[in-house]
This record gives structure tokens, C-alpha cells and sequence, in this order.
């Protein structure tokens, strides 16, 4: 089964299931076609995609493709990976995923997607510090390729928080825990897209930093974070 | 004379500060051989173009007071008789007399460092493209104008401001005229659509507004 056969709904139904990503990028005006053909929305996203882990941010492929009247779409269920995006002629982006440590993980995926764990709900720190860097260099290639113009909005939100707990290796990064006491966390700017291709590790910095502080983790090290984050650039990821 | 509001002080500093022409900004000097005086018909003639193809793109400012030297701005202001001749009723009364149909202008007379400059600030037409009639010109008893050549107010034609050079011209290309007739419709709609608006409001149909890109961005993604 593709995804290009199950409906937006249904991947939005198991995605929704549990914990998720919410992603939405659009620039600061609206022009409706923007972006000139779905072909060059589609060439966009692949280009742009960032693929410093075994998943790629954005996941795009063709088999999953889906055409609408002025955007392009993808998704899948491929066991804990969740996702579905949707491309606009206008230059935004919607993204929504699962939050993988919800999923049971399989070494052998299939195309389903896999059920919520029935135990507490967690977050790997290393999963968000790498996530927001994937989602604002994702952004900054698509700047680079003026998408949006001067200026763009970014808006990450976090759905099914409440309770959850952050998860590291305890002997370098956690000495208590962090738990959140809020439902959905959002990070939102609008910047200057100049501001974004020069600055995007730092702003991506600050929407993990702004993610930690809501589970009551106060003013995490930033140099911590930026360590982390380097490792990510560098494929050293854990 | 003209006051004006604070708002609009920043607003005539900038346009003496800014120091370059464009598409909707005019410098003029007052004093050489080009001088800006009212009392020359070249003047008040150049003064009625501009103003028509100012209306015409919607907008824009001539200031008088500004002297190029060694192809810088300098502003160096205008002198006192300069000053006195540009009147709000004597420049209206000459503008519209060659106008159809008629341009909104005011006429300041600002400040800045000492010196005193006037500026005209016209304001976009506000139904249909203006275009010019010739006129007469009440300092010359009577006198209707239709000269050749630069200096002269051309019955019927439709002035705009040059993308090219930052210049008042005759509309002349399709592209100047696809401009000119794209405002009169974006006017022409709005016009009609307010009372429409107001009438929704007053029936409680609404709120009507004109939707902010965020709010265009949030239709198009619908429950995404």
C-alpha cells in the first residue's frame, strides 16, 4: 500500500492518534501562485529537504505524491514514521508527523503505521535539538531559493504534551526531570529571510531552547545545545 | 498658511532628507537659470504636469527648495518671494484650470534647518485617470494654452511618471496604459464596494474586512 491510496484524513486520523508535529511556513505576504507550476513546488521540496539522518526532512517521494488544485502533497505510514506534507503555489508548508517515540519502532518496517505505546510519554532532547534544526534548514534552503520573498513565518507547534517527560542519557545531559505542564507548545517568528540563510542554526536554537523551557527545564545551556547541534551538522548524531 | 501635524512634519522632513528623485518624488530648485519661480509660465505649466501624473500613479511630491550640485541634493531651501508666490488657492486654481477631472494637492510650506522649502503633495486620483485640458491661466488674462513642445499643457493628454528616467511624461506605451487603467478599475471597485460593505455591516452581515495575509494563509490550509 502507498500512501498516495489512504486520504489526507487518514494519515491526519494516525497521526493525531497520539503526540505530534505541527509545521507551518508560509512567507509574510500572500501572493496565490507565488511559485509559478506544482512541478517547481515539487522540485522545491526535493531539493530543499535535508537528509542528515536516515529519515529525510521532509520525506519525498514520488510514489506518494498527490496533485491538487495549486499544491503537491506527500505522505506515508511506514511504522512509527508518520507524516504528511502539503505544498502551496503560494509558498506555504504544512507539515504534520507523529512524535516517533509515541510508536512502537520495528526494525522491519512495513507500510502501516505502527499503534501508540500504552506507556508513559516521552521526548528525547536529542530528537528535538535535531528536529528544529532539520525544520529551519529545511526553511533556510527554501529562503535560499527565494520562495518567500523578504520575509518569512515559521510557526512549530508541539500537540500532546501534557505530562511528557524529556529523555536523555542522564550522566551528561538530565539531572532531574522535566516534565511538561502543557498540552501544546508553540514557537513562533517572522523574520526577514536574509535574517534566516545567515541564521538559521541560532534560530533553531532558540525554538529548542523555547521547547525545553516549557517542559521546566529553565535556561538549558546554550552552548550545550549548540554542541548537540553540531554533531547533528556533522552527522555525529546519537 | 498650511499647518501641519506632527505626523506630518516627519513625513515633509523625509521627503527634503531623503536626498534622491523617484517615480513619486520631484526636485526642484530655486534659484540658476532652471529656478522654480511661479511667476514663468514654464514653471507653472511643468508644476500642472507633474501634479496630473503624480494623480495619475497615485501620488507623490514635488519639492521645491533643492539645488543639485555636482549631481548631489543639496537643500538649500527657496528665498522669500519664492516662498510667497506658491499659494494653495493660486497653484489649485491653475491646476485644475488645465485638469479634468480635477487633482488633489496641498501646498506646504516646511522648515528644515533654516531654510524654507514648498512642497506640493498631490494625492491619487480618486475616479478616473486625469487628463489634461489645456486650461487657461489666470496670470496671463485668459489666455488658453496650446503650445508645442515641452513647455506646453496639451489638450487630452494623459501624463504619467517615466519608469525609465524619474520624469513627467505623456502616456505613450501600453505598458503606461495597462498601469494607468489598472488603478482607475482597483479605484473603481473599491468605490463600489464600500457602500456594499457598509450596507453588510449596517444588516449585521459581516464583519467585512479585507482579509490579512495571515488570514489568507490560514483559508488556503483550511483544517490542515
Amino acid at each position: 500500500m502507498t500512501s498516495a491510496t489512504v486520504s489526507v484524513d487518514d494519515l491526519l486520523a494516525w497521526i493525531h492518534q497520539a503526540g505530534y508535529w505541527r509545521v507551518v511556513i508560509h512567507p509574510a505576504t500572500f501572493e496565490d501562485d507565488r511559485i509559478q507550476t506544482l512541478g517547481d513546488c515539487w522540485r522545491l521540496v526535493e531539493e530543499s529537504r535535508v537528509g542528515q539522518r536516515g529519515w529525510d526532512y521532509p520525506y519525498v517521494d514520488r510514489e506518494d505524491r498527490v496533485i491538487g488544485d495549486g499544491w503537491v502533497q506527500c505522505g506515508t505510514a511506514l511504522g512509527n514514521l508518520i507524516e504528511v506534507w502539503r505544498f502551496y503555489q503560494s509558498g506555504q508548508f504544512v507539515h504534520h508527523f507523529a512524535v516517533s517515540e509515541d510508536r512502537e519502532d520495528s526494525w522491519e518496517r512495513t507500510r502501516t503505521p505502527s499503534a501508540p505505546v500504552d506507556a508513559p510519554r516521552t521526548l528525547s532532547i536529542f530528537n528535538v535539538i535535531y528536529t528544529m534544526a532539520e525544520i529551519l534548514e529545511f526553511t533556510r534552503r527554501l529562503a535560499h531559493r527565494d520562495v518567500f520573498g523578504s520575509a518569512v513565518s515559521i510557526r512549530i507547534e508541539l500537540h500532546g504534551m501534557l505530562g511528557r517527560k524529556l529523555t536523555a542519557p542522564p550522566e551528561r545531559w538530565l539531572r532531574q526531570e522535566y516534565i511538561s505542564s502543557t498540552e501544546t507548545i508553540c514557537w513562533e517568528r517572522t523574520m526577514p529571510s536574509a535574517v534566516l540563510i545567515a541564521d538559521a542554526p541560532n534560530v533553531a536554537i532558540d525554538a529548542t531552547a523555547h521547547v525545553f523551557e516549557r517542559f521546566q527545564w529553565i535556561e538549558p545551556s546554550l552552548q550545550m545545545l549548540k554542541d548537540e547541534q553540531r554533531r547533528f551538522y556533522e552527522k555525529r548524531w546519537r | 498658511m498650511q499647518q501641519n501635524a506632527p505626523d506630518a512634519n516627519s513625513r515633509l522632513r523625509a521627503l527634503i532628507t531623503q536626498g534622491r528623485e523617484g517615480r513619486d518624488r520631484e526636485y526642484k530648485g530655486a534659484s540658476g537659470p532652471n529656478s522654480y519661480l511661479w511667476s514663468e509660465y514654464r514653471v507653472r505649466a511643468a508644476i500642472a504636469r507633474t501634479c496630473m501624473a503624480m494623480a495619475n500613479i497615485g501620488g507623490g511630491s514635488i519639492v521645491i527648495g533643492m539645488d543639485k550640485v555636482d549631481n548631489q541634493w543639496e537643500p538649500n531651501g527657496v528665498d522669500e518671494e519664492a516662498d510667497a508666490r506658491f499659494q494653495q488657492d493660486v497653484v489649485q486654481q491653475f491646476v485644475n484650470g488645465c485638469a479634468d477631472p480635477y487633482v488633489e494637492l496641498t501646498v506646504h510650506h516646511f522648515d528644515h534647518n533654516s531654510k524654507r522649502f514648498v512642497i506640493i503633495e498631490v494625492l491619487g486620483f480618486r475616479e478616473l485617470p486625469i487628463v489634461c485640458t489645456g486650461g487657461s491661466d489666470p496670470l496671463s488674462q485668459g489666455d488658453v494654452y496650446t503650445r508645442q513642445g515641452s513647455d506646453s499643457l496639451r489638450p487630452g493628454a494623459v501624463y504619467t511618471r517615466s519608469h525609465r528616467k524619474w520624469e513627467t511624461v505623456r502616456v505613450q506605451s501600453q505598458l503606461e496604459m495597462r498601469e494607468l487603467l489598472d488603478r482607475a478599475i482597483a479605484v473603481g471597485v473599491q468605490k463600489w464596494l464600500t457602500p456594499v460593505f457598509g450596507a453588510m455591516r449596517d444588516a449585521g452581515i459581516g464583519p467585512i474586512a479585507a482579509l490579512t495575509d495571515e488570514e489568507q494563509f490560514r483559508a488556503q490550509r483550511g483544517d490542515l
